[in-house]
């Protein structure tokens, strides 16, 4: 006889029958089916009669080994102790870790506080050194070349001297960036004018336009402009 | 299966002897049942000690989430599988639970249906001809209290699997006492 599989429950619907393991509806509609269904009957039967065979195989009385227990109870003990032993071990590295892991933070978050992450970044941004661009001329000297001139106040208002190592200038007459002087000190609380400039062509005038200084200083770099209209 | 009580669990922590034996008693039953059905009666003893072996190595750490004899049961499985897999005996490929061996699958007739003896000598004997997984399943299930989750956390799988593992089993047997 082979397991009907259309308008009666499915076997493996029998199997979790059997095991208890349907919601309480299901089970009593299967429960009514069975009465009047001699296939699903049969299907049941079976599948129970292997299910309590298995059972009364699971308590069959295991043999005795009277020897075997008592070996495994000292060799339990020791088992138990060294499992502890590791287990003390495990918590106490677990310790050391959490630890230094927490001395590590705690170290970063006191070094981040007292110490600057980009000094030179934050200097140029600090209103303790500063530089100013006073005016941008074209000047005419009766022995020298005529030469576009910058006046620039440099404020060092911070307790570090300040080492000016390049400047560069940028503007509407000539070429763009040119580096125009080098090698400047200011010192802690000095203010200082000085007079930036590059040569320029006989016929040259000031034009309107964004006239721009940049010092690379030791501190980082500085940036003043004027437009001339 | 009867359960050890807490207080003797507590000892059993601790690492007393008498406490490990009443642990010992109270599980020797199941863990050996299992083991025989698992890799058999020559191997049974030799896992079965390997297993209590283990449960003691482990009964520190048990956090009392499910029973203890549902753990004891997950050890014992993974200590047999640990076991199967040493050995690497080559097991049938399992066949997927579909309607054809349904169709296929053929009843014990009525006289058969009688749990006897010689029954019972015929379920053992089908039952290690059953592949590794349907054997564990079917040798857990055969402890009442083990319900279909209890199994799926003993074997590591879903419920939805054990109750597919199941009905595979069962056919499986159906079909090896019919042809007996």
């Amino acid at each position: 006889m082979a397991i009907p599989t259309s308008s009666h429950y499915p076997a493996p619907e029998w199997s979790a029958y059997v095991d208890g393991e349907l919601p309480a509806a299901r089970r009593e509609a299967m429960r009514e089916h069975v009465r009047d269904c001699m296939e699903c009957a049969a299907i049941l039967r079976s599948l129970q009669a292997v299910q309590r065979g298995a059972e009364q195989l699971a308590h069959q009385p295991a043999p005795a080994r009277p020897q075997l227990r008592s070996r495994l109870i000292s060799v339990g003990a020791a088992v138990v102790e060294q499992a502890q032993r590791r287990q003390r071990w495990a918590a106490l590295l677990t310790g050391v870790v959490v630890l230094a892991v927490l001395a590590g933070l705690a170290w970063m978050v006191w070094r981040g506080i007292t110490t600057p992450t980009h000094p030179a970044r934050t200097v140029v941004a600090a209103p303790a050194i500063w530089v100013s661009l006073d005016h941008v001329l074209v000047a005419r000297y009766f022995v020298e070349p005529p030469a576009l001139e910058y006046d620039v106040t440099i404020r060092n208002a911070s307790a570090r001297a300040l080492e000016i190592i390049r400047v560069i200038v940028s503007d509407p007459l000539g070429e763009k960036e040119r580096p125009v002087a080098a090698a400047l000190r200011v010192e802690p609380g000095q203010t200082l004018q000085r007079v930036f400039s590059r040569p320029v062509g006989e016929d040259a005038k000031l034009r309107p336009g964004r006239y721009r200084i940049l010092l690379e200083t030791s501190e980082g770099r500085l940036v003043a402009e004027k437009v001339v209209p | 299966m009867t359960e050890l009580d807490t207080e003797t669990l507590r000892r059993c922590r601790r690492g007393e002897p008498a406490a490990l034996g009443a642990l010992y008693d109270c599980y020797r039953q199941p863990v050996y049942y299992l083991a025989r059905r698992m890799v058999g009666e020559t191997e049974a003893e030799d896992v079965c000690q390997e297993a209590f072996i283990a449960v003691f190595r482990g009964v520190g750490k048990f956090a009392g989430r499910s029973k203890l004899s549902t753990w004891v049961l997950a050890v014992t499985t993974r200590v047999c599988w640990m076991h199967l897999r040493k050995r690497r005996r080559v097991e049938e490929k399992v066949e997927p639970a579909d309607a054809a061996e349904a169709d296929a699958m053929t009843l014990l007739s009525p006289s058969d249906e009688l749990i006897n003896k010689e029954f019972l000598e015929q379920l053992a004997a089908a039952m290690d001809r059953l592949p590794e997984n349907q054997r564990l399943a079917i040798a857990l299930r055969s402890f009442e209290e083990m319900s279909y989750e209890e199994i799926a956390r003993a074997m590591n799988c879903q419920t939805s699997q054990v109750r597919a593992t199941l009905f595979r089993a069962r056919c499986r047997l159906l079909k090896f006492l019919k042809g007996h």
